[in-house]
């Protein structure tokens, strides 16, 4: 799984698009569409998805379903994601920076993809401490 | 919540602090067995994508106002995200249910994949409204 230069934005909100009218509604969504396209036309987008205002999370050793969620209208949810090929999180930054969405106020995070479990990388970081402190041990 | 889709589901996984306590073993054994999950999920053609995320990252909020984040360690930060094949919540509730870091505190969202733009849906919506 190579995931260099890659980006995933995610987009966080309300619904605020309740409070829109079908003139301002129609507005953003001509202006998502050009941002959007010229990403796409630039070979910018890997993947985009919008999720459903609904779901569930699980937590906890035995697995306890939670299924009313995050999702209130009212609520900040995740709303989708975007994932983006660009040359530094400078770049990804500048592009999330054009979003329509963002005068509306949805937030998005910009989230280099790893090519590394963390739980991997922390196990070596944790593996190499010890194998420091045993080096300094036998010096 | 129960209608089917054919747009599949997303898991999101939640929390970047619930391994910190574990030893280096332990983690590694955590890791191995999220591994065999996720290829075993691959392999069957019920996944199609997942990455974990680095810790670091920025947050463009309102007037494109760029701040660090999300912070090292939280219950909220999303570490990873898998994208399922599946037609159902309840199929996508079962693998979410096998994921090994739930007994660490890990929480998993698992999330619906939207068959359109939400703003789309909502201007189509309110000129059915129109028209009634």
């Amino acid at each position: 799984m190579n995931s260099k230069n890659q980006y995933l934005l995610l987009f966080t909100g309300n619904e605020w698009w309740n409070q829109l009218s079908q003139a301002e509604i129609q507005e953003v969504i001509d202006q998502s569409k050009e941002w959007y396209g010229k990403l796409a036309a630039a070979g910018k987008v890997k993947a985009s998805q919008a999720l459903a205002r609904e779901g569930a999370t699980i937590s906890g050793k035995n697995a306890r379903v939670f299924s009313d969620g995050p999702f209130a209208e009212s609520k900040e949810a995740l709303g989708g994601y975007l994932l983006l090929e660009a040359a530094s999180l400078d770049e990804a930054i500048a592009i999330a920076k054009g979003s329509p969405s963002l005068r509306h106020g949805t937030t998005i995070d910009v989230r280099p993809l790893s090519d590394d479990c963390p739980l991997d990388f922390r196990a070596r970081q944790l593996g190499c401490q010890g194998r420091m402190v045993e080096q300094l041990a036998t010096a | 919540m129960s209608t089917p889709t054919h747009n599949g589901y997303m898991l999101i996984f939640r929390g970047t602090d619930w391994y910190k306590g574990l030893s280096a073993e332990e983690m590694q054994q955590v890791g191995d067995k999220w591994m065999a999950w996720f290829k075993g999920l691959m392999a069957s053609g019920k996944a199609v994508a997942g990455n974990p995320l680095e810790r670091e990252g920025k947050i463009v909020g309102k007037n494109r106002v760029v701040s660090d984040g999300p912070f090292a360690e939280s219950k909220e930060t999303i570490g990873g995200y898998f994208l399922l094949k599946v037609n159902t919540m309840d199929a996508a509730l079962t693998i979410a249910k096998d994921c090994p870091g739930l007994p660490y505190g890990i929480r998993v969202e698992v999330r619906p994949v939207a068959g359109e733009c939400p703003l789309v849906e909502q201007l189509r919506n309110e000129a059915e409204l129109a028209q009634a």
